[in-house]
């Protein structure tokens, strides 16, 4: 399976925070990661988070920028187009882990947990740090059955928005039943947040 | 005519309530009045400096240790019977979202439930319906308690905010509330980006056309740290700044830690726009 991993985080539309960029690092790898990805192909299957907290399914901007639709798809709309890169989109709107649609190549929107500092979403919730681990180890190792069987209802209460999507991609490596050559390229949770690019091919 | 329980205002006043936090944890004084006495020195000391109403917390609004019914109860209920025995007249405010507690601080005088959390307790309604006290609508958005903002989305924040402050309003009235006894407040930061709360500033107006007296809470906020990029303690000119539009598009209540600033802000808006005489004109009049 060959996929790429991305926050769904608004900040990576520039504008969003005002003067300050304070997620550039975040943006230039993500933006490389689907530059990589989209490489030799002509379609990406999208799996974009909708409906559950931190990825709304309308998300209109704040700053006042067009646009409307689901956050996650926004955000992989403007990161290829970030990008530069010629590719049609499949875009697959997930609110439960589901069949793993076909698609050569797979971008993944998804966060880590949202509990990690006093100023997180979701404050601090000790069960975070071991869970973020578990998932960054999972896409550093291209472990395909550790993303399948997150805990999801742990998960739920951490606020992962790629709950579902991360374990749709596990499903999606046990299926090919291949190995693939994955890389953890960013980890860091500057806001509480856990953000996460990462390449499997 | 604003009427806060004991105290009746004329249309044209503009009120500073002062914050009076019984917390151990608010992100401005940091526990600095959580002790009775200090609490107590700190109204006498608002009270000297101009504040029309005191608003008496024992919950911090943000994240952090849990505070029990019980825990709120017991800082705010004898306090406020502390309060309205040295100041008989003052209006007495209490930020709570809990009937329970709003019970017990009316039965000792409280003037005014400031619900900061949007009716999410139904009961504090009935409660400022039976004592016959005004009440605070604030826009969250249904939001929890205490739980902080997140990826939130409004197509019209503006609108949003007047909708459903507007409803609770009449959901107040329904109620028993007296009509000239509730206040509408758009919320800045609770639900909300630093962009929306900007945005609520700059149209205040819109909330203050629906008729209902608008209440604003800006005080040191994070909108304006985010604004500025000023900490907690680097904010008030940019608190200033905002009281200063937001008194220009007609809000009527401040709810402020500085209030020797915020009057002056408000004395010299009223001035400009009129509604207020200089307290003193003799340059090139002699």
């Amino acid at each position: 399976v060959r996929a790429a991993v991305v926050p769904l985080t608004p900040l990576l539309v520039r504008s969003e925070s005002g003067l300050a960029d304070p997620v550039a690092d975040l943006r230039d790898e993500a933006i490389t990661a689907v530059r990589e990805l989209a490489e030799g192909v002509s379609r990406l299957t999208v799996l974009c988070p909708v409906d559950i907290v931190g990825a709304p399914a309308d998300y209109w901007w704040p700053s006042g920028r067009a646009g409307s639709g689901a956050l996650s798809e926004q955000i992989a709309r403007h990161l290829v187009d970030l990008a530069g890169v010629e590719v049609d989109l499949d875009v697959v709107l997930v609110s439960e882990v589901g069949p793993v649609p076909a698609g050569e190549a797979l971008l993944v929107l998804g966060d880590g947990t949202a509990c990690r500092s006093q100023a997180a979403p979701g404050f601090i919730d000790e069960r975070a740090f071991p869970f973020d681990d578990l998932i960054a180890d999972a896409l550093e190792g291209g472990d395909g059955d550790a993303l399948a069987r997150l805990d999801q209802d742990l998960a739920a209460e951490l606020l992962v928005t790629g709950r579902h999507t991360f374990a749709m991609l596990g499903a999606a490596k046990l299926s090919a039943r291949r190995p693939v050559e994955a890389e953890l390229r960013y980890r860091d949770d500057p806001f509480g947040m856990t953000y996460f690019v990462a390449i499997w091919s | 005519m604003l009427r806060l329980g004991r105290q009746s205002f004329a249309d044209d006043r503009l009120l500073v309530m002062a914050i009076v936090n019984r917390t151990r944890d608010s992100f401005y004084d940091q526990g600095a009045t959580y002790a009775e006495d200090a609490a107590l020195e700190r109204v006498r000391q608002v009270v000297a400096e101009g504040a029309d109403i005191v608003d008496i917390g024992g919950v911090k609004a943000g994240p952090g240790p849990e505070v029990s019914a019980y825990e709120e109860l017991r800082v705010t209920a004898g306090f406020v019977a502390r309060v309205r025995s040295e100041f008989p007249d003052l209006v007495i405010s209490v930020d709570t979202w809990r009937a329970a507690v709003g019970r017990a601080v009316c039965q000792e005088g409280a003037d005014l439930m400031n619900d900061a959390w949007g009716g999410h307790d139904p009961g504090l309604i009935e409660v400022a319906a039976e004592f016959g006290v005004a009440y605070c609508c604030t826009h969250t958005a249904g939001a929890t308690p205490r739980q902080p903002p997140h990826r939130v989305t409004y197509r019209d924040v503006v609108r949003s905010a007047i909708d459903d402050t507007v409803a609770l309003a009449e959901r107040c009235v329904a109620a028993g509330v007296p009509r000239e006894s509730v206040l509408i407040d758009p919320a800045h930061d609770f639900e909300k980006t630093t962009w929306h709360s900007l945005e609520l500033t700059r149209r205040l107006d819109e909330m203050v056309a629906t008729g209902w007296p608008v209440l604003v809470s800006l005080s040191n906020k994070d909108f304006v740290g985010e604004t500025l990029d000023q900490p907690t303690q680097g904010r008030l000119t940019g608190t200033l700044a905002a009281t200063a539009i937001s008194a220009w598009h007609g809000a009527r209540v401040y709810r402020a830690h500085q209030v020797v600033e915020t009057r002056q802000v408000l004395d010299m808006v009223a001035s400009i726009r009129g509604l207020r005489p200089p307290a003193s004109s003799t340059r090139a009049l002699a």
